[in-house]
């Protein structure tokens, strides 16, 4: 019984850690304040670019591997598997800005911004490297979008721009 | 009155009209760039009311020509300036537009960064984002933009002056290091309708020429970037399409007109 859940944990959390097995390559940009003559770190967040390889060891990964070795040797126990509500619940939430030329997925980026709130509070230069080449990119990449741009929000007249578009918000948990 | 020549011909307005800002590098005095450097920061009302900032800065001939280009004959010659200072390392700050927007198709209000000395990437350069001086927005509601195509860092030699369109987004990049960045800013303004104020080669108007789409532009934007560019080009050179009066007294407005200076 305990190899069959075991198994069932190890198939979801595969699914997950194959979804980001590409992460990594950290640039942060960007951050706070609004007036130059002001500036409140009213925004404390970090703006990064992410691609390739994990970042960070997940805590999910690494509670496996323990079991899986804690299982080897007949050491596993129930604590061992009631624990992993608490290693879900470790998870961080990364939040991907993409502004696509056009509401389809695969449209090329004019720009992004993400946020880590594990990321160090430190100054990082600008870039002009877009992180992926589209939104269906960083889908392939294990993000999941948690909004849609709405053309119907979007100003539409002859002569007026306003905001970037088309805002695409993604997440992904490390 | 202070005999200020234009210094711009219809090239360059179209591209200032398109980029909504121009720089004139190193042009201020080697001497005043190093005496600004040791400025406090904050307002400098009683420092830019002097001569030798008038004849250093406001009224350079190359800063004030392209005023004259742009605002006309007779336009206010700022009264009071910023100077922002940064030393300690920082984040940067968000992408913002200054104040209140200042909405329409003319040109009436060139907001001017001033560096008193060289700005590095790791300074914490201003950054700005060429044509978005048209884009009408919540400031608040563009402060989670991050990186964007084609945006622009400052980085410059000593003595630079950059001038904008108002409205232009910009920010203070991240700041690397504790050294001394400052930007000294201020503002000119319109005060009479605009009639081609800049170089002419002939008195034929030439048709407004677009300078294609800025990189984070869509397809549908940069449409509509040429068609407000005509409109603003067409208003610039006194063209009946575009009846726009000159914006009543704005937030932050201040200045003296040209033809009440006089320089000791």
């Amino acid at each position: 019984m305990i190899i069959i859940v075991i198994r069932a944990i190890q198939f979801s959390v595969l699914r997950r850690l194959c979804r980001r097995s590409r992460d990594s390559e950290i640039a942060p940009t960007a951050g706070f304040g609004t007036f130059e003559s002001s500036p409140t770190r009213e925004l404390n967040a970090s703006v990064i670019v992410m691609k390739g390889e994990t970042r960070v060891k997940s805590a999910i990964k690494e509670w496996l591997d323990n079991c899986i070795e804690k299982l080897k040797v007949g050491e596993l126990t129930e604590a061992d598997l009631r624990s992993v509500p608490v290693v879900l619940n470790s998870e961080k939430q990364l939040i991907l800005y993409l502004y696509s030329k056009s509401t389809n997925l695969r449209s090329p980026l004019g720009g992004w911004a993400l946020y880590d709130a594990t990321a160090p509070d430190e100054p990082v230069l600008p870039s002009q490297d877009a992180p992926y080449a589209s939104v269906l990119d960083a889908v392939n990449d294990g993000w999941k979008i948690v909004q849609f741009p709405r053309p119907e929000l979007y100003n539409f007249t002859d002569v007026d721009n306003a905001y970037l578009t088309y805002e695409f918000i993604l997440e992904k948990f490390v | 009155m202070i005999n200020v020549e234009p210094t711009l011909n219809d090239h360059e307005v179209m591209q200032f009209i398109h980029n909504g800002y121009i720089t004139l590098e190193s042009i201020v005095d080697v001497d005043f760039n190093r005496e600004c450097e040791s400025v406090q920061g904050g307002r400098l009302n009683d420092f830019v009311l002097t001569d030798e900032f008038r004849r250093n800065v406001l009224l350079h001939p190359e800063v004030a020509g392209v005023v004259r280009s742009l605002l006309g004959d007779n336009f206010l010659v700022p009264t009071n300036a910023h100077h922002h200072l940064f030393e300690a390392a920082h984040r940067g700050q968000t992408w913002h537009s200054d104040g209140l927007t200042e909405y329409g198709y003319g040109i009436t209000h060139l907001q001017c960064y001033y560096y008193p000395k060289e700005v590095e990437i790791e300074d914490g350069p201003t950054m700005i984002l060429p044509g978005s001086h048209h884009r009408l927005v919540d400031r608040e509601a563009i402060a989670h933009y991050g990186d964007i195509l084609g945006q622009l860092s400052l980085t410059v030699p000593a003595g630079t002056v950059a001038m904008t369109r108002y409205g232009i987004w910009h920010k203070a990049g991240p700041k690397l290091n504790d050294d001394r960045r400052g930007m000294i800013k201020f503002s000119y303004f319109r005060t009479a309708m605009p009639k081609r104020d800049w170089m002419r080669d002939s008195d034929e108007i030439p048709p407004y020429q677009h300078a294609g789409r800025h990189p984070y532009v869509t397809e549908v934007e940069s449409y509509r970037d040429r068609r407000r560019g005509e409109l603003t080009w067409n208003w610039l050179c006194g063209l009946a399409e575009v009846e726009e009066e000159i914006p009543p007294i704005q937030m932050f407005n201040s200045g003296i007109p040209l033809s009440e200076i006089q320089l000791q």
